[in-house]
């Protein structure tokens, strides 16, 4: 037996050209199909790292999973703004334990600005309940200090100390700046592989005072209020774009949603974090099981290919096989020689596929993660992705089947000299 | 809007009052919040999902069907059943929908609905894992339930179907 496998190296050696381009065509469907599947899971993954321990969500009345991904992970616009008075409300709600205002809009660099409480720092969780942690310096305290995300000072390459000056509104490059109001990095927080990482931090006073002598996106002309003057202005937000809650008691966040949803002097919007992910991931889950499936047929064709390789080369190897048999090789041995040939490449490109997609997490993950937040960590195999993999192989072995039954019949019929 | 009305509106209101609820015959949604041993359920479902008809009862087959759901609501641990394990056991049920106070008519666009809280105590609330709902057969003309889950684990959303009963988290 050891010998017909030695055999069978050999001959598919002297085929190397055909079957290397087979072997990389199993590889690459290989690593698309898994490639989907592991973006899939890491994504959902990383969603729902990103937050933890706060009970509701509340924003203006749109979409459950809209005001998620704008409040939580800095993705799509808000409707609408909720005013300052609402949020009292909630806050003073007493099955409120804490409410975190958020005032989105603004950037750095591309970066969005979040303009909160300095709450924000104690209340905030994220993976398994983690707090947040700094790396250096800590929480905002004067008017004008701002707390860095990790990848914001990493990418920016700032420290405790430095003055920044913000963007007004979205996007790499902004004409409209707040030159007059530099902020002054009072600390950088510890990485966390949430969107979290991507955000700069200021006080929820400071995002009115710098826009304290603004009027409809621009600086109004002819009317610059000086930093040092601004504290003097009531500083009190009228609107803010989000609230995070947390509740003294779990049991009790249906009936305070209810409550917020009912809340009769603004239409507001309520959401329970994970249920509102959990309806995003149904809502998703068509597009995943498409992507899915064409990458399937991706690797069906790629074993397709291998199968019409194997059958091609039979054609050429009809007096390799004659003479085979003419030294003793039984037909079952001719067959099992056929499929084995098969089965080993589709096993080295699932193995190939296996390389190549853990090579490209590692190069392309850093990258997700600082361009959308999302962290895909170079993972061992899950055991999704291990079904996947077998079935693969499961799939090859059968296809290689065909083949081997095709030789193991030539076997029988040819003779010592084929009439090629 | 006025400031001085926000604290006040907030609290005293009524559920659901003032606030217009999806309401879409044959879906119901349910909540489920776990805090310590008491599991809480909260049921919010148009009337025509458990009765077949939303208006007050008038003949005499309506009034027994009304009675007949009231009962069966009563009946929590025979309509929830959640892991065995943990040993809860129902303590109350609340019902609230116009059908079931006399003399009082539905409002509005003629829908109406039904809102069931039902509390269980449990035993070995760690157990907690997974609740089967046993309502489908009751009420065929229920085909989709829609429910939140608040849990020590986190937060979850499923839809459950009368082929689909069982929730886990």
């Amino acid at each position: 037996m050891s010998s017909l496998l030695f055999l069978a190296a050999r001959s598919a050696w002297n085929r190397r050209l055909t079957l290397g381009m087979t072997l990389i065509s199993v590889a690459l469907s290989v690593t698309l199909l898994l490639a989907v599947e592991r973006v899939r899971h890491e994504a959902r993954a990383s969603f729902a790292q990103s937050v933890a321990g706060t009970d509701l969500v509340v924003g203006a009345r749109s979409s459950p999973v809209q005001l998620m991904l704008y409040a939580v992970f800095r993705l799509g616009e808000a409707t609408n703004n909720i005013r300052w008075p609402s949020y009292r409300a909630i806050a003073d709600n007493p099955a409120v334990a804490w409410a975190i205002p958020l005032s989105l809009g603004d950037s750095h660099h591309g970066f969005p600005v979040i303009g909160t409480s300095p709450a924000y720092f104690e209340h905030f969780h994220y993976g398994d309940s983690q707090a947040l942690a700094f790396s250096a310096g800590k929480p905002f305290a004067d008017l004008f200090d701002a707390v860095l995300g990790a990848e914001v000072a990493e990418r920016l390459g700032y420290h405790v100390g430095d003055r920044i000056v913000l963007n007004h509104g979205m996007g790499e490059v902004s004409l409209a700046e707040h030159t007059d109001k530099p902020f002054t990095v009072v600390g950088i927080l510890a990485r966390t592989g949430t969107p979290l990482d991507r955000s700069v931090h200021i006080g929820l006073q400071a995002m009115e005072a710098i826009h304290l002598d603004w009027q409809g996106g621009a600086p109004l002309p002819g009317l610059a209020i000086p930093a040092e003057y601004v504290r003097k202005f009531d500083l009190t937000p009228k609107e803010i774009t989000a609230v995070l809650v947390g509740l003294k008691s779990r049991a009790a966040v249906f009936k305070v949603q209810r409550q917020i949803n009912a809340y009769a002097a603004e239409p507001l919007l309520a959401v329970l974090p994970g249920v509102a992910l959990d309806q995003l991931w149904q809502v998703v889950a068509m597009a995943e099981r498409t992507l899915l499936a064409v990458s399937a047929m991706v690797v069906a064709v790629g074993l397709c290919g291998l199968v019409a390789v194997v059958l091609a080369s039979l054609g050429e190897r009809r007096r390799e096989l004659a003479i085979l048999r003419s030294v003793g090789a039984r037909p079952l041995e001719v067959f099992l020689l056929l499929s084995a040939e098969g089965l080993f490449i589709t096993a080295l490109g699932a193995l190939l596929g296996l390389a190549l997609l853990t090579l490209l997490t590692a190069v392309l993950g850093p990258l997700a993660q600082a361009h959308f937040g999302l962290a895909i960590r170079a993972t061992w195999i899950s055991s999704d992705e291990l079904i996947l993999l077998a079935a693969v192989v499961g799939i090859g072995l059968i296809a290689s089947l065909l083949p081997g039954y095709r030789a193991y019949r030539l076997s029988l019929a040819d003779g010592l000299m084929p009439r090629l | 809007m006025s400031c001085c009305l926000a604290g006040a509106c907030l609290l005293p209101l009524p559920a659901l009052a003032g606030k217009p609820t999806a309401h879409v015959h044959g879906a119901a949604s349910l909540q489920v919040a776990i805090d310590g041993n008491t599991l809480t359920l909260h049921i919010e479902s148009p009337l025509e999902s458990l009765l077949g008809f939303e208006h007050a009862p008038r003949t005499d087959k309506q009034k027994a069907a009304v009675r007949a759901l009231s009962e069966r609501l009563n009946q929590a641990g025979n309509l929830f059943m959640p892991s065995p394990a943990a040993r809860c056991a129902p303590v109350s049920v609340k019902l609230d929908s116009p059908v079931l106070q006399a003399g009082k008519q539905p409002t509005g666009d003629g829908h109406a609905d039904l809102d069931g809280e039902f509390v269980f105590r449990c035993e070995n609330p760690e157990a907690l894992r997974d609740l089967e709902v046993a309502i489908f057969p009751s009420f065929p003309n229920l085909r989709r339930l829609d429910v939140q889950v608040a849990g020590p684990r986190g937060q979850s959303a499923a839809t459950l179907s009368p082929q689909q009963r069982r929730i886990a988290w």
